[in-house]
């Protein structure tokens, strides 16, 4: 199963998969549904759930915030 | 055709810009922001690349604190406008383009503001990066918010120190603007070694993108109120912008070709090395100024400040006289006012306007010595 990171925008997730990508951790950018996206269209970043904990890590470090992290629909 | 009139926008653009806009319009021309298919995403990563190369290439950290707008003129608005509340004053130099002239004096004009105008000596000999902070000094109130400065006028090559004004800014609390219309790719700028809490340009002048392409820079933390609303991709169901920058002030669709023109453009000038452009540009100042001086009928403007504007007129000739025989000649110039009346104000052509010729990388000096002779026979016809 994916894990998500959701973003405040576009830009951030991009930023955020870039991060990512620079610390060998594959992700991409995709647009959220359901009660992800209450506020209307948003974004956020799929992530390996195995690989959750260093990208958590990883974006600490960028300085890039997240708005929540889901585990499939669950916000962990 | 002889183009002398890269202050106004820069022709021709290197042929990698030429390439990606056609790349571009070609293959991943998508709407950045507004969906989640492969062409809205190519188009998304291009505009993000952009972002980066523009805050690495101004010494920011940021990306996200880019954001794109038609022209230089839009982004000073919307950080203008979008910061000052009533009651505040803010100050301006004598050197301004209307772009920041115009709205400040609107707002002033609508009773929000009030506002001074700081000496830039641009015609001083005693000229001094502390002489011109002195004059800034003196301005200053207790409700001053903010300083707005050209960092190079549009009308000569009259350069204000940022680095000195920046440190009075952050020392006294203002937020400091910069308009970079006319040094973004001809002069070295760094944000944070500068303190400049905004810096807006045009992205079709020294940076060589296309025409519609513009863009702010803001510090961290500095978030304008945005004055224009609209669609921007997330938190559709609210009825207000979201809160981050960018897409904060990026409200209806980007211009993804002209973004991506103003990618490449400020690779071309990274490749080319801005020093190497400078200098380019100073040794056709000198050579042309050396050419101009030389010629009694000529009269020269604030040409003490080498760079890629030069300023003149023709004895007896009005400039929009001068400019026409000079187009007839293959050669295009600016005459009239330049959107500039404090700068012609300061330089003492507001009554006749004047000449300008600006330069880009493109230039040569066998472009000169053709320019010269025009003007040689230009007088001796007269």
């Amino acid at each position: 199963m994916d894990c998500i990171a959701s973003f405040a925008s576009q830009t951030y997730a991009i930023k955020a998969q870039k991060a990512l990508s620079n610390a060998a951790i594959l992700s991409r950018v995709i647009k959220l549904d359901g009660e992800k996206s209450k506020r209307g269209c948003a974004y956020g970043v799929e992530i390996p759930c195995s690989l959750l904990e260093s990208a958590k890590k990883t974006l600490e470090r960028s300085g890039i915030r997240v708005r929540r992290y889901y585990r499939g629909d669950t916000e962990i | 055709m002889i183009y002398f009139d890269n202050a106004a926008t820069s022709f021709p653009k290197p042929l990698s810009v030429y390439r990606e806009v056609e790349h571009c319009i070609k293959n991943y021309c998508g709407n950045p922001g507004r969906g989640s298919h492969s062409l809205s995403r190519r188009s998304a990563e291009k505009v993000y690349e952009t972002r980066e190369k523009i805050a690495d290439f101004f010494g920011s950290p940021s990306p996200e604190n880019v954001f794109f707008t038609y022209n230089d003129t839009y982004a000073l608005n919307m950080v203008i406008k979008g910061l000052v509340n009533e009651g505040d004053h803010v100050i301006i130099s004598d050197m301004e383009h209307n772009s920041v002239y115009r709205p400040i004096a609107a707002l002033a004009e609508n009773g929000i503001i009030s506002y001074d105008i700081f000496d830039t000596m641009c015609l001083s000999h005693l000229r001094t990066p502390e002489r011109i902070c002195a004059n800034i000094r003196r301005l200053i109130r207790r409700e001053t918010k903010m300083l707005i400065a050209t960092h190079v006028s549009n009308i000569c090559s009259a350069a204000l120190p940022l680095r000195e004004i920046g440190e009075l800014c952050r020392a006294h609390g203002m937020i400091f603007v910069v308009d970079a219309a006319q040094s973004a790719g001809h002069l070295p700028i760094n944000m944070a070694e500068m303190k400049i809490d905004a810096l807006c340009a045009p992205g079709h002048k020294g940076l060589y993108g296309l025409q519609g392409s513009g863009f702010a820079l803001l510090r961290d933390g500095l978030l304008p109120f945005p004055i224009i609303e609209g669609g921007s991709g997330v938190n559709s169901l609210m009825p207000e912008m979201p809160e981050v920058s960018p897409e904060r002030y990026e409200a209806g669709t980007l211009s993804v070709p002209c973004i991506a023109s103003l990618c490449e453009g400020v690779e071309f000038v990274k490749s080319r090395g801005i020093d190497a452009i400078h200098e380019h540009e100073s040794a056709l100042y000198r050579r042309l100024s050396d050419m101009l001086y030389s010629l009694p009928e000529i009269k020269l403007y604030a040409h003490n400040h080498v760079g890629s504007t030069l300023l003149f007129n023709i004895d007896g000739i009005p400039c929009e006289k001068a400019a026409d025989l000079l187009d007839r000649r293959g050669i295009c110039v600016r005459s009239g006012f330049h959107c500039s009346p404090l700068g012609h104000k300061t330089l003492g052509t507001i009554e006749s306007g004047a000449v300008r010729v600006s330069f880009s990388p493109f230039n040569t000096m066998r472009e000169l010595e053709f320019f010269y002779s025009a003007l040689k026979s230009i007088i001796c016809e007269k």
